[in-house]
């Protein structure tokens, strides 16, 4: 189901379900009774059972479900960016910066004491001290050649090194040793906003200072890690890694004994969930899954909002929405709070619509900048057509002979997409517009009928991380003839780039929301994009499973996940 | 004979060849591995999709012909290239098949067996009630997709976990992890992957069983009308004796080779149980890889099921050889 969501990973994306296949939203309704739950009317930032330490048992087996089963361990090479491999990783290999709830990174004390950024006149340094302690399990310590050695092979410069981006790590100058062996300088040509997420995770020297290391020695094996937990057996037939407590971890020792990875399809987990074969599941939006997960004896179910969010994309290229005040229109004639809920309903969540181009409502920094366009208003849609010279002749408006008719197209087979189709319809018929919903095979909505600009809307998602800014501007950025990047919309302004841009090279937090909000404004302006909702994240876990659920932006400390009445 | 099946094997190896140069083909030219990195934002850089493509000689860029000798040059010294993960495929091609033959073998000789025996019987006591009940229950199986068949088996095991507080059901996968180490040693690991068997085995039994107990139901009506039956009944034998003699073993024949060819559809057909049981075997890899684009799998999965065919094929050949002499003279070849 490639075409619902937009994959969408940097280094330090969040969520520790975020699996990358989501499917479309159920659509039975089993009743709200549920819903007061939620006073406040909004989902929480993160919902995974906090409990301190020393109520939590010593020992235990995690069974966690992976829809698929990587081979390639190395996170940052072009086949294992993927989130199960990040699961997996987040356990064993140092992380220096992890997200909190509202996406807001901080150092790991475990690996990293500090880290000071220093503005210079062309760029900035950063300042890491690390923690003397910190050993890979070959006995070296965490220091300097790790740093260099990934700058070195994420940097690009070096073309045998198969790596998935080289974000960041391009802008890396200089890697020096600082004063003391703890200490590393990294110098930056240019100011990097997003400069917290680089060396999470962090590999050791030895597996990327060569090429052929880089490429092949993570594969099917995790041979050097530093973490609360390392790999004990991988299971190629079963397709099943185990990972058992590291007792070389210096920090606090992981209350888990193991965790076990199996890897089943996501349709046939609520059934191991529920006969007990399973402690925690990604229900997804499938009410079917979430009714029979709510039917458990001794589990919960764990909602909390998500980094993905559901869109609209308007074609800007195309022979009617290319009039930005066409769009304009169209957006205000349709009701996203009524789609919203259909797309929930059966859930039992709180509905709430997204205000934002770059950050969900979770998320530090957000904004709701919908202003007046954001808002349902079909007679101001109207009287904005009628300006476009689109004159109501019978039940659809026309000009020039030419009716006003937007295709809409839904990959089949899928209720999701249908249903905002067919909502959208009722609703723009309203101000006389047209939809036709041409639902098309799942695998090529993308190839065959969105990148080739055959379509006028589109719904799907694309996957937030915590830093939003540098990802999101291949979608946003001006398209310069083909080379749309992933600007479906085709259009864009030279002032959403250089806000964009402005915010990139800022590294001030604060000022950095400013920035991104005013680029987000201007692109509310240009209408081609039209946020629905931050998609929940709803797990169900065993009930006694503490600080591990629904995380939302919050990258959990695995040393810390257990369960509370075992023992 | 021998020449007989000499002749036969030479056809086989040329059907061969060809089905699985005509799947590749197919498959190169129908599926996309360039989407997978396209999809992804930030994209890979330019340089390293292509080169990756290339080395696995998934390019689209490259000329079908150049990427179609590349692979029967590999396929020649039993190599079928590797997936676009970068593994090698026949290695896990041999993994995926164990898989797929442990969780398959009991459930389709048991469902075979039971659907002959009672679609015989159901043909001897036919319109009594047995019969009716027979056919009523293989029409409702057959009717019922293996998907919901498993599904279903798995709330019915679930409940009955419940009810009894024993946990007789798992199904996730061949064994539970560590099931070895228990307090009985690899023999609790034996009982638990019997225990894992347990669900799967009536699944494909069951619609096995539906399949086969129509077909040989069918069959044996037939036999029953024929000449040799009533002449062996003429000739003083018992009834039981003349059909299960005489009867059942003719109608026999025919249902080996189909047991033979359904074997290799049950193989690549099986993604559904694999899929509800948590098993990794021949049948989800094939549909997993169709839409990952991942050609070399497909082609090779696409070349197992060719050989599996024509050897089930050769099979069935000697066996009717064997039981019937009118194929081993030339004329009838």
């Amino acid at each position: 189901m490639r075409w619902l969501v937009r994959a969408r990973r940097t280094n330090a994306v969040a969520a520790c379900l975020a699996v990358v296949i989501l499917p479309a939203s159920g659509c039975t309704d089993m009743g709200r009774s549920r819903s007061a739950t939620y006073a406040s009317g909004r989902l929480p930032a993160s919902d995974t059972n906090p409990q301190p330490r020393d109520r939590i048992t010593n020992g235990g087996t995690l069974r966690w479900p992976l829809p698929e089963f990587p081979s390639q361990w190395n996170f940052n090479h072009v086949n294992g960016t993927k989130g199960v491999v990040e699961q997996v990783v987040q356990g064993a290999l140092p992380y220096l910066m992890r997200s909190d709830r509202k996406a807001v990174p901080h150092p790991v004390p475990e690996y990293l004491e500090s880290a000071k950024l220093r503005r210079t006149a062309h760029g900035q340094v950063v300042t890491y001290r690390l923690n003397p302690r910190a050993r890979w399990s070959d006995g070296r310590p965490l220091g300097y050649r790790d740093f260099a050695a990934q700058v070195h092979a994420l940097s690009g410069r070096d073309p045998r090194f198969q790596v998935s981006t080289v974000t960041g790590y391009r802008q890396v100058k200089r890697v020096v040793q600082g004063t003391g062996g703890n200490v590393v300088k990294v110098t930056f040509a240019g100011t990097y906003a997003d400069w917290r997420s680089l060396f999470s995770p962090l590999y050791p020297a030895a597996a990327y200072s060569e090429p052929s290391a880089f490429n092949t020695a993570w594969v099917d094996r995790m041979p050097v890690t530093a973490g609360p937990f390392r790999p004990e057996t991988i299971d190629r037939t079963a397709k099943t890694l185990t990972m058992v407590r590291d007792p070389a971890w210096w920090g606090p020792p992981a209350k888990l004994d193991r965790i076990v990875y199996r890897t089943i399809d996501p349709a046939a987990m609520p059934a191991a969930f529920a006969n007990n074969e399973i402690d925690l599941m990604d229900v997804g939006l499938d009410a079917g899954a979430l009714h029979r997960a709510m039917g458990v004896q001794g589990a919960a179910v764990r909602r909390a909002g998500g980094p993905d969010w559901r869109h609209f994309t308007f074609n800007a290229a195309g022979p009617v929405l290319s009039d930005a005040r066409v769009r304009r229109a169209v957006m205000l004639g349709i009701d996203r709070r009524t789609i919203a809920r259909s797309d929930l309903s059966g859930l039992d969540v709180p509905v709430q619509t997204l205000g934002n181009h770059f950050y969900v409502n979770t998320q530090d920094g957000y904004q709701d900048n919908s202003g007046s366009y954001g808002r349902y208003d079909p007679v101001r849609a109207g009287r904005l057509l009628d300006k476009a010279g689109w004159a109501r002749s019978g039940k659809y408006r026309a000009k020039g002979g030419r009716i006003l008719a937007l295709r809409f197209v839904v990959p089949s087979g899928v209720p999701g997409g249908k249903q905002e189709g067919e909502l959208t319809r009722a609703m723009l018929e309203r101000i006389g517009v047209r939809v036709d919903i041409r639902p098309v095979p799942a695998d090529d909505v993308f190839d065959r009928y969105v990148t080739p600009g055959d379509f006028d809307i589109v719904p799907f998602s694309w996957l937030g991380t915590s830093f939003p800014v540098s990802p999101m501007k291949s979608v946003f950025a001006r398209p310069h003839g083909d080379r749309i990047q992933q600007n479906y919309a085709r259009t864009g302004t030279s002032a959403i780039d250089a806000a964009m841009d402005r915010a990139i090279a800022e590294v001030e937090p604060g000022r950095i929301h400013a920035l991104v909000n005013e680029a987000d404004r201007l692109i509310w302006r240009q209408a081609f994009v039209l946020p629905l909702y931050q998609r929940p994240q709803i797990v169900a876990t065993r009930a006694d499973l503490a600080n591990m659920g629904a995380c939302g932006f919050l990258e959990p400390a695995y040393q810390d996940i257990g369960f509370t009445n075992r023992g | 004979m021998a020449a007989f099946l000499l002749r036969r094997l030479v056809n086989y190896t040329a059907l061969v060849v060809l089905a699985a140069s005509l799947a590749y083909l197919l498959a190169a030219a129908a599926l996309k591995p360039r989407a997978n990195f396209e999809d992804r934002a930030p994209r890979p850089p330019e340089a390293v999709v292509e080169a990756q493509l290339t080395r696995l000689n998934l390019n689209d860029r490259t000329p079908l012909a150049d990427r179609y000798r590349t692979w029967a040059g590999g396929v020649l010294h039993g190599d079928f290239g590797r997936t676009w993960q970068g593994e090698p495929v026949t290695a896990e091609l041999w993994r995926r098949l164990g898989v797929s033959l442990r969780l398959l073998l009991a459930g389709a000789v048991l469902g075979s067996a039971f659907g002959i025996l009672l679609g015989a019987y159901a043909a001897i006591a036919r319109g009594r009630a047995a019969d009716r009940l027979i056919t009523v229950g293989s029409s409702l199986l057959l009717a019922v997709p293996v998907f919901v068949l498993a599904v279903l088996l798995q709330i019915v095991a679930g409940k009955a976990n419940d009810a009894t507080g024993l946990r007789v059901f798992e199904w996730v996968g061949e064994s539970t992890p560590g099931a070895s180490d228990g307090p009985f040693g690899p023999l609790g690991g034996l009982g638990d992957r019997f225990r894992h068997l347990l669900l799967p085995t009536v699944t494909i039994a069951l619609a096995q069983f539906a399949l086969y107990s129509r077909y040989q139901r069918s069959m044996m009506l037939d036999v029953l009308q024929a000449d040799f039956v009533r002449t062996a009944r003429a000739k003083g034998l018992r009834r039981r004796a003349a059909l299960l003699r005489h009867g059942l073993r003719t109608a026999l024949i025919p249902m080996t080779t189909y047991f033979a060819y359904t074997f290799g559809l049950l193989l690549l057909g099986g993604v559904f149980t694999e899929k509800a049981f948590g098993r990794h075997g021949v049948g989800e890899w094939l549909v997993d890889s169709i839409s990952r684009g991942d050609v070399n799998v497909v082609a090779a999965v696409n070349c197992l099921a060719a050989c599996g065919v024509l050897l089930a094929g050769l099979v069935s050949d000697v066996l009717y050889g064997v039981l019937d002499p009118r194929v081993r003279t030339g004329a009838a070849v």
